[in-house]
């Protein structure tokens, strides 16, 4: 799978997947039914202090993907290597002190925080589990972490119940840096959110991830969102990369059919009438994905090539890959909306900028 | 980002436990139905002050005598004084309620992490041995631990307990499921906690709260069954009181003395209406979704 490994860096990167498979055994009572390939011979690498956005619609099995990188369910087939270890053949023990280097921010900020424990012991618990600063060093520690993420440190004695969603958004975020982790894996870290505190919460990720050299594997289903705050995009569909490539060269000119088609349902704040590309009929049934290109069925470029031949995920020199037999032959895209690309308006420039840095207490806040 | 030096001055604001007894407080009607099951507490364990007489000494004088001023209750078909016979029957009525309920949480709640957090072929063999407890009815659970044993309060208390030890499981393994599958234990496997540390740390104590509720309806669940084994003679044996057994004693003199039947029965009605009550408004104030 040479020709899939994308922007290759030169010592081991800080993240290689290789051929990463995830299948599932699907049952009936008597008889087995079939298999179904949630994730199906990925390979993508990410470099220190890098944004990888992974997109794609419910079900593609991008979050199938995150959790596989982070063994919470086991894979199939492929690789993981994390500095050049592969992380899937590790024993648990090993795994287990692995753990502090790779870390998961979660959708849900209700769900993802126990409610019986306080601020203070769930931010704790990584540094507890792995014997780190035990004692009074945990308190100073998870006040800076509080701080970090800008929520005031005296309040590390409340319980999740007593904050907003985006700030129980923010005391995950801390927990994750903790343990101090190179990667963490955002698995849709804002969708759950409203729109303002989204912004919030993005611009966070993304002041953390350029303070501290993180590697970010971004999933989510926001376009805009991960325009913003990745450095490369890949695109998923019914578990395999259809186009990997830097933000600027996906978003200016998507080569995939699926990728103008996702970029062309973004939700515009004054829309117009323009050609876009809509796809007809639904995701099809992962149990019996269509033959040769998984897309050609909804695709209004199928030839009778993709019908046969499963393209592959082929780069070019500058790092814009694309699994499309015909990429190069359909027509030229008509763009992003404009109202997407405009630049705002002073007023609401304005008004954003509040948005923007949350107010961080100082530490000697009563 | 300004470096820590000194740690900040914390307002802890209040323990789970005081936010818990502040919103039961909350509620007028939970506050008087505890007040009631403490009082009864009490009752039971200040039974050799404030009651008049010895709840077993009879007197053939004093046969079936309505309420008078000597005896405020009345007595019984061998003049012992009921309202005595009452108050020392709290301790067995309270004791019956309790010891199986804690019983069963003890089994209960091991089993219940065991067999809703690893699954597996342990979950089948926890669920199918509940299954075939729960076929077993809970009376001829009772009848032959009290041919075998013999008919005592303590074989009694261990029949409901028996009889009360599926309902648990299933609650806790219901409970210990469905926080499973919450983000936070993902959360805590991510961090790299072990599996002791996350049934202690995550899974148990959220899985409290449904299993508090159901052992107050429990107790009083178990408080009505003492009466009913009382009342069939396998339950607290003559002469110690207990109400059942005074509701036994008193149903052949029903027309005669209906003194004897109301006290007994009333009292079980209060305590198990107030631990209804109590477990209702402890569910309210345990749940943290509710303001």
């Amino acid at each position: 799978m040479s020709a899939a490994r994308i922007a290759p860096v030169s010592p081991p990167p800080l993240l290689r997947v290789a051929g990463l498979s995830k299948y599932f055994d699907v049952g009936g009572l008597f008889q087995r039914r079939g298999r179904l390939a949630a994730v199906d011979n990925i390979s993508f690498d990410l470099a220190e202090g890098e944004t990888l956005g992974l997109v794609g619609e419910s079900g593609c099995g991008k979050s199938t993907t995150g959790r596989l990188i982070l063994r919470l369910i086991e894979a199939s087939a492929g690789s993981v290597a994390f500095r050049g270890e592969n992380l899937l053949k590790l024993d648990a023990t090993a795994m287990g002190s692995h753990r502090r280097n790779l870390q998961l921010i979660f959708q849900d900020p209700f769900s993802s925080l126990n409610p019986s424990m306080t601020v203070h012991e769930i931010i704790g618990e990584p540094m507890h589990v792995h014997h780190i600063d035990a004692g009074s060093g945990i308190t100073r520690r998870v006040a800076e972490l509080l701080q970090m993420v800008g929520l005031n440190p005296a309040h590390m004695a409340r319980y999740p119940h007593e904050f907003s969603g985006g700030q129980r958004q923010r005391i995950g975020i801390a927990r994750a840096l903790a343990l101090s982790p190179q990667l963490i894996v955002c698995d849709e870290p804002v969708s759950a959110l409203d729109v303002s505190v989204q912004a919030q919460i993005l611009n966070l990720l993304r002041r953390l991830q350029q303070d501290m050299r993180l590697g970010l594997l971004f999933i989510s289903h926001d376009l805009m969102a991960v325009r913003y705050i990745a450095h490369r995009v890949a695109v998923m569909y019914l578990g395999k990369l259809v186009e990997v490539a830097p933000t600027d060269a996906i978003f200016a000119a998507p080569r995939h059919p699926y990728t103008r088609a996702l970029l062309d349902a973004v939700p515009a704040p004054e829309p117009e009438r323009r050609a876009r590309l809509v796809l007809d009929g639904d995701l099809p049934s992962p149990l019996d994905p269509p033959t040769g290109c998984h897309f050609h069925p909804r695709c209004p470029f199928a030839t009778a090539r993709c019908a046969t031949e499963a393209p592959a995920l082929v780069a070019d020199p500058a790092g814009h890959a694309v699994a499309c037999h015909n990429w190069r032959e359909i027509p030229a895209w008509s763009g992003l909306s404009p109202a997407l690309t405009r630049p705002v308006e002073p007023r609401l420039a304005r008004l954003l900028e509040r948005f923007r840095q949350p107010p961080i207490l100082p530490v000697d806040h009563p | 980002m300004a470096s820590v030096t000194q740690t900040p001055v914390f307002v802890r604001p209040e323990s789970r436990l005081r936010r818990v007894l502040r919103r039961l407080a909350r509620r007028r009607v939970s506050l008087v139905a505890g007040a009631i099951v403490l009082c009864f507490i009490a009752m039971a364990l200040l039974a050799p002050l404030i009651a008049p007489y010895d709840p077993t000494k009879a007197s053939f004088m004093l046969v079936r005598k309505a309420p008078s001023a000597a005896h405020w209750l009345g007595t019984d078909e061998v003049g012992r004084d009921v309202l005595s016979r009452m108050i020392w029957g709290a301790r067995s009525s309270l004791l019956a309620g309790a010891i199986p309920v804690v019983v069963a949480l003890l089994f209960s709640v091991p089993l219940g992490v065991i067999s809703g957090y690893a699954g597996g072929v342990l979950d089948m063999v926890v669920m199918r041995v509940t299954d075939a407890m729960l076929a077993i009815p809970f009376l001829i659970v009772a009848i032959t631990l009290a041919a075998f044993l013999g008919p005592d309060l303590k074989n009694a208390m261990l029949a409901i307990g028996i009889a009360s030890l599926p309902v648990f499981v299933r609650l806790a393994r219901a409970a210990a499921m469905s926080i499973r599958a919450e983000d936070y234990v993902e959360a805590a496997r991510v961090i790299g906690s072990s599996h002791l540390r996350i049934a202690f740390r995550h899974i148990l104590p959220n899985m409290l709260p449904p299993l508090l509720v159901q052992a107050s309806v429990m107790a009083a669940a178990a408080i009505i069954a003492e009466a009913s084994l009382s009342f069939l003679g396998l339950g607290q044996q003559p002469p110690a009181p207990s109400w059942g057994s005074m509701l036994n004693a008193a149903q052949r003199h029903m027309a005669a003395a209906p003194w004897m039947a109301i006290a007994p029965g009333a009292m079980i009605f209060v305590l198990v209406i107030a631990l209804n009550i109590f477990g209702d408004g402890l569910r309210d104030a345990l749940d943290p979704k509710r303001r």
